[in-house]
């Protein structure tokens, strides 16, 4: 268990939750966020100082794959922080409807991107987790392609390179009309969006060159469904950014299900 | 859209697997700021991320002047898979005239061949890399005299003879189209003309902030003053050039421009290119050129430098049937004030469109100008699909 201020208490206690539909965010009220309905999307947030006691969800099992992994991890606490992401998601997955913890299993997609498996899952559930150093952030919704990016903006990152390399003109100059000292922050927020819509499709990181975020970008966090050209077509995809805490940037996105995909 | 059909010459040349596990060690050491790192570590068990990955794809790319799919750091995440992906993109590469340095060797549109600029080496073009259609391969034509041994011609035309003979080893016919930034402008002007006479088509020539060739203005000057000399009667010239670089579009300024082609060319038939008089080669301009704008460049260049600069000084330009774009960014005041075109209108008989850009000769691809340039350049290739 871990140890708060006011006592023991459940990692429960250190996840946020928020839930976010057509736009609008909520704080959840209590018991109100499982099961997930449709058109809902739950974004949990922690940091991992909460949660870096021992091993924080004593009820949840993890595969064998994943603790080989975890093994193999190089940096001091990358392991740890890796266990911890991976029990998050069982956690949170397992508590709803559908799905057991321990007996949750992924497949992996393009850039090792986790999906729960269709062979052994009930549920229409789709999930998408980021994190940086600091926080974790885990997506959850039904049936859309869902993605979530965390960055941990840099003021004086030298995003010039990466910019011309996968950036569109049109973002690399959206970036540029701001004031030197906010252009960082505007690379990392094309970066994140574009990062989360990569995820949301399911694409490999080419889509990163070929998706146009500038015309739905404005100076305020985007928050609702936008036409956002990601190739050869413009796709309609719910868009939601926040600051997600200090020093953090967290873009969300979610592409609505076509009715040619066939329910699980 | 036209295929693009290649053929082959020369292998292209890729470290050996040992230098290059090193060399992607320290790249990764740079990024990741980690010492202790195996040839088969995972990247992203390292502490790669997505920004990372494509941090440590684009100093791959510069190491090795090549271009890698986005996810090639996913598809190939250990030193000792990378060093697999670079064997085999040398096996798989295509093999190239000496003087053809593919900047990107992929794509189905005619590809664009950027020709070297004062020194040789297309360091220029890599920086505008990006700003061409992703479909249009790219090829660098490199200066003689960058390997031991190898001799520079001496003469423009002689230059741009042996560029059309490597430019078709890699496309056998046009439509060609050619990019010069600066000296390597007026290379990719006679390239042009030679390729235009072989029975080619150029259909794109753009010229990076670069003047047409003042000779025939150097001979005006030289012929006034012997015709016209002292105060009063020099004064003469001095007008009537104004006039004549005022008005470049009128009859007599281009009779008279071709006369003094004419008569030069003729007497350079003559003499021979190589044994020019030694006031034409301009000795104490390169000396000035030396002793300033070299100044920025290895010394070990500087002689390359002074011949291929004295070769365009007598250069004496033909006529390009066709088309110029000219990417400009400002006038020339000393040969041609008051003319856009910087004397190249003049030089062909299709239209010479400005395309006015940030900067100056020396910052041009330096940020912030690049991001015009780059955006310029863009979107008048664009329109050649």
């Amino acid at each position: 268990m871990l140890r708060s201020a006011e006592g023991l208490c459940s990692f429960w206690d250190f996840l946020n939750l928020q839930t976010i539909q057509n736009g609008k965010t909520d704080d959840p009220e209590e018991g109100m966020h499982l099961p997930i309905a449709e058109g809902l999307i739950h974004v949990w947030t922690a940091c991992y100082s909460d949660l870096e006691q021992d091993y924080p969800f004593p009820s949840v099992q993890l595969s064998k794959e994943e603790l080989l992994k975890a093994a193999g991890y190089k940096k001091t606490g990358e392991s740890q922080r890796y266990i911890i992401r991976c029990g998050l998601v069982r956690a949170v997955l397992g508590s709803y409807p559908g799905e057991d913890p321990d007996k949750i299993q992924f497949v992996y997609g393009l850039n090792g991107k986790p999906e729960l498996d269709p062979e052994h899952s009930v549920s229409d559930t789709r999930f998408s987790l980021s994190s940086t150093d600091e926080k974790v952030c885990l997506g959850i919704t039904r049936k859309s392609g869902i993605g979530v990016d965390i960055v941990r903006p840099q003021p004086h990152y030298p995003f010039s390179a990466i910019g011309h390399s996968l950036f569109t003109r049109g973002e690399r100059r959206w970036i540029a009309q701001a004031a030197p000292d906010r252009r960082s922050m505007r690379f990392f927020r094309v970066w994140a969006l574009k990062e989360a819509l990569l995820k949301a499709t399911g694409s490999d990181v080419r889509i990163m060159k070929e998706a146009d975020v500038s015309p739905v970008m404005t100076d305020a966090f985007l928050d609702g469904f936008y036409s956002v050209n990601l190739g050869e077509t413009d796709q309609r995809c719910f868009i939601y950014e926040s600051g997600c805490g200090v020093g953090h940037h967290c873009a969300l996105a979610t592409i609505p299900k076509t009715t040619s995909e066939p329910d699980n | 859209m036209e295929k693009e059909e290649h053929i082959i010459a020369r292998k292209e040349k890729l470290p050996s697997p040992t230098t290059s596990a090193e060399t992607l060690r320290r790249l990764w050491t740079d990024i990741l700021d980690l010492p202790d790192i195996s040839f088969d570590d995972d990247f992203f068990l390292c502490g790669g991320n997505s920004l990372t990955a494509i941090e440590l794809l684009i100093k791959i790319q510069r190491e090795y002047h090549i271009n890698l799919p986005p996810d090639s750091i996913y598809r190939y995440p250990t030193i000792k898979k990378q060093v697999g992906m670079l064997r085999k993109k040398a096996a798989t590469a295509r093999e190239y005239h000496p003087l053809i340095f593919p900047l990107r060797d992929e794509g189905t549109l005619p590809p664009l061949f950027c020709i070297h600029p004062l020194g040789g080496w297309m360091d220029h073009y890599l920086k505008i890399l990006t700003a061409i259609d992703s479909d249009r391969p790219v090829y660098g034509i490199r200066g003689r005299g960058l390997e031991p041994g190898e001799v520079l011609p001496i003469t423009v035309e002689d230059t741009a003879r042996e560029q059309v003979d490597a430019i078709r080893t890699v496309r056998k016919t046009g439509p060609y189209y050619l990019l010069g930034f600066s000296n390597g402008g007026i290379l990719a002007f006679e390239l042009a003309c030679q390729l235009q006479e072989q029975g080619d088509e150029v259909s794109f020539l753009g010229l990076i902030d670069v003047s047409a060739p003042g000779t025939e203005v150097r001979y005006f000057k030289t012929l006034a003053a012997t015709l016209f000399p002292g105060p009063v009667l020099g004064k003469i010239p001095a007008f009537f050039e104004a006039y004549l670089k005022a008005h470049p579009d009128s009859r007599i300024y281009a009779f008279i421009l071709n006369s003094i082609r004419s008569v030069f060319r003729k007497g350079l038939s003559r003499k021979g290119a190589k044994s020019l008089p030694e006031s034409v080669r301009d000795r104490h301009a390169a000396v000035h050129y030396k002793e300033n704008a070299l100044a920025h460049f290895p010394k070990e260049s500087h002689a390359n430098m002074i011949v291929q600069l004295n070769a365009s000084r007598i250069y004496i330009p033909h006529t390009f049937r066709g088309d110029l774009v000219l990417f400009s960014a400002g006038l020339d005041h000393m040969l041609y004030p008051g003319d856009v075109t910087r004397g190249w209108r003049s030089l062909i008989t299709g239209t010479c469109e400005v395309i006015e850009v940030p900067g100056d000769h020396t910052n041009l691809f330096d940020e912030p100008h690049i991001s015009i340039l780059r955006e310029k350049i863009s979107a008048k290739l664009a329109a050649f699909r």
